[in-house]
């Protein structure tokens, strides 16, 4: 057989807003001979300072400002930031806390995943320009999608006060807890919601994704027989282990001139946080019926394809729902009486596992309960060098298949970005604010 | 019937309020059937670079590019709709007009390409037609403000304080039981949310137009509440509002009177005290 005559394109694009993600993101390409030689994605909305913004300001209030970081993932900066406080401080917390925050962050879970499997990343596959123009030939598809929206937000008000930046929880505990029928309310829409959320992990298990592959280091939180969301230690697929309180010593962050997030990296190598990098490293904690899915779909995790990142989302939709279902039945709610806190000064690291993947906050606290320093990573600020680096191999994958449309690879590059799940809100603003 | 063109646009911001709109429950399908959702970049590939019957902008004005988007809108809209507490008074992000230079100037060591601008509301910009407030607004707020634009109906205002709620809803006052809130000056129209749920108003909707802020202080003092804290509050969502509402004939009299800072710098400003 003739060896097939490798195609040279050579062409410049650039992307001045990413469409279906959250924020504000845009991508500059230059491809030579088939060959990428420029590959800038960056978030290009003006900075917003937070960890500027906390300073001086007193302990009880800094949740409530981190979490208008990022709409969509508001109540993974809440608890990251309080459990940083707590850590700080020693603030006890009981035992009921920890699971109303458990269920708050799976409900904010359940939403985020939803919206993103089927408003943002679907249309793409199926060939439609949006969710909306969908609505027409798969209204079921749809409509799925509004009802688990609405059972994560639901869920949210009731344990949060609000659907988005929620209220009832403060540093120690809860202003008020969900009384027994609106336990038994959300029971009953998880119960309603759980055959969905099966269905959907059944339609991304049957999707096509692209056959690309790039091995990259995958890391999550970890637990022993439990898919981490709160707690845990800090691991990797190419096996990485350490506790929470030393990522300093190996997360490095870079700026960059043409962008305003920063960069994440592992010693300066780029990584992978996520859904998918919480199965690939810890598939065995997934639920029975998630993992029933994953043996009979088409589709295989571990993975070294980060289009199959929404396959991961769908899988987690089940097992969070699965998980939430549980405590609800086995726990009643009683009103703790509003926390007392003994404000002191104090150092405290937290991370947490948010939608998109690890998500760290650090504060320094004088002894009147003022934040001396601040410092927050978010999961895009991570993923943002990973997903340079696939934009490469991918598109130069392509091209060395086929010869593409500008339109065509367009569309292609941003399935892959939107297969991050990225929140451009979330990755900017982090500048490293050098106090004085 | 012809379907009005709607866009939802951003600058800077959390995406959080864009978000509002479509997580409204049960009705979405049918707000989207009546409308023609021409751009919505969030949720849309294929987005209209205007012009628009009505245009919902979220977020707040932080760099030039922003100001410049928020312009052109500006001129290709007929209605414009500030969508949430960034555009409507700036929200957390223009706590940086409240702070140190030094602190805030120290990033740009590095990072002189963000060519950062005054984080500002739309207010500060354009003529909105109408504000959407609240962190996150209210989605029944914003289903009554579009049928109201959608209908030629007159866009109303809500009159009343975040106390004047509460009080309707028999919640337990929590001013009475010594505990910080906001109530009685911040904008009401989300029920007493927080009041509601047994935490203090924290002013995500801005003060109402005529609050009077020393008779606030008064009654925190009155009620043993620490007036030096609430003042720093004050810059936490609409820190240039109040410092208009401050920054009155009337207010500046009261205040050589009661020789009390307003000060929205927080306690590490020099005035404070004096």
């Amino acid at each position: 057989m003739a060896k097939k005559k490798t195609l040279k394109q050579s062409k410049k694009i650039t992307l001045n807003h990413l469409c279906k993600v959250e924020g504000h993101g845009a991508l500059d390409l230059k491809i030579v001979n088939g060959k990428v030689k420029v590959c800038r994605l960056n978030a290009i909305e003006g900075a917003r300072y937070f960890e500027g913004l906390v300073r001086d300001r007193l302990y009880d209030e800094i949740n409530e400002i981190t979490s208008r970081i990022c709409g969509i993932c508001s109540v993974a900066h809440n608890m990251t930031c309080l459990k940083a406080i707590e850590r700080a401080m020693d603030v006890p917390v009981s035992e009921q806390t920890q699971i109303l925050r458990e269920l708050l962050s799976i409900a904010e879970r359940v939403r985020s995943h939803a919206t993103h499997l089927y408003f943002l990343a679907l249309p793409d596959y199926l060939g439609f320009e949006s969710a909306i123009a969908m609505a027409a030939k798969y209204k079921t598809e749809v409509n799925r999608a509004l009802q688990l929206m609405k059972v994560g937000n639901v869920m949210a008000e009731t344990i949060g006060g609000r659907e988005m930046h929620p209220v009832t929880c403060i540093v120690g505990g809860f202003t008020k807890v969900p009384d027994k029928d609106e336990k038994k309310m959300l029971l009953d829409n998880l119960k309603e919601a759980l055959p969905q959320a099966i269905k959907t992990a059944e339609l991304f298990s049957k999707i096509e994704y692209p056959a690309f592959e790039r091995e990259c280091e995958h890391m999550a939180l970890y637990q022993d027989k439990k898919i981490s969301l709160l707690e845990g230690t800090i691991v990797s697929d190419w096996g990485h282990s350490s506790p929470q309180e030393n990522y300093n010593d190996y997360v490095t962050e870079r700026l960059e001139p043409y962008a305003t997030s920063k960069f994440a990296t592992k010693q300066g190598k780029e990584y992978m946080v996520g859904a998918l990098s919480r199965l690939n490293t810890n598939l065995d904690a997934l639920s029975p019926t998630a993992k029933k899915i994953l043996l009979k779909g088409k589709h295989a995790i571990p993975s070294q394809n980060p289009f199959i990142n929404n396959y991961a989302q769908a899988l987690e939709l089940v097992h969070w729902i699965e998980r939430a279902i549980l405590l609800l039945s086995e726990n009643d709610f009683i009103f703790e009486g509003l926390p007392e806190v003994n404000v002191k000064a104090g150092h405290g690291i937290a991370v947490t596992e948010a939608p998109r993947g690890l998500l760290f906050h650090e504060y320094e606290f004088d002894r009147e309960g003022r934040v001396i320093r601040a410092n927050i990573i978010t999961p895009t600020a991570q993923n943002l060098s990973n997903m340079e680096q696939d934009i490469k191999g991918y598109v130069e994958f392509l091209l060395a298949q086929q010869k593409m449309s500008n339109d065509k690879l367009v569309l292609e590059i941003e399935k892959l970005i939107r297969s991050y799940d990225p929140c451009f809100s979330c990755s900017t603003h982090f500048l490293k604010v050098n106090w004085v | 019937m012809k379907k009005y063109k709607v866009g939802i646009q951003s600058i800077t911001g959390c995406a959080g309020c864009q978000l509002t709109i479509y997580f409204i429950r049960d009705i979405l399908l049918d707000i989207l059937g009546v409308i023609d959702l021409v751009a919505a970049p969030m949720i849309k590939s294929k987005n209209s670079d205007g012009p628009y019957d009505i245009l919902f902008v979220e977020g707040l004005v932080a760099n030039q590019n922003d100001k410049k988007k928020l312009v052109e809108w500006r001129k290709k809209s007929k209605v414009l709709i500030a969508l949430g507490a960034c555009a409507s008074h700036g929200c957390t992000p223009a706590i940086k007009n409240f702070i140190d230079d030094k602190i805030v100037h120290s990033p740009y060591a590095k990072t002189n390409h963000l060519k950062s601008v005054k984080p500002t509301p739309l207010t500060e910009h354009v003529t909105v037609d109408a504000k959407i407030v609240g962190c996150p607004p209210n989605r029944d707020e914003i289903t009554t403000i579009l049928k109201d634009v959608l209908l030629g109906k007159k866009i109303r205002e809500n009159p009343n304080p975040v106390c004047h709620e509460c009080s309707l809803k028999e919640n337990n006052c929590l001013l009475e039981l010594g505990r910080e809130c906001m109530g009685p000056v911040i904008n009401g129209g989300c029920e007493a949310l927080c009041p509601s749920v047994n935490h203090s108003c924290t002013g995500c909707r801005g003060p109402i137009p005529d609050a009077n802020i020393q008779s606030y202080f008064d009654l925190l003092l009155e009620k043993g509440i620490s007036v030096e804290l609430a003042k720093e509050r004050l810059n936490k969502y609409a820190g240039l509002a109040f410092e208009k509402l401050i920054d009155t004939p009337e207010s500046r009299e009261h205040h050589d009177e009661a020789h009390c800072c307003y000060d929205m710098h927080g306690i590490k400003d020099k005035h404070l005290g004096e």
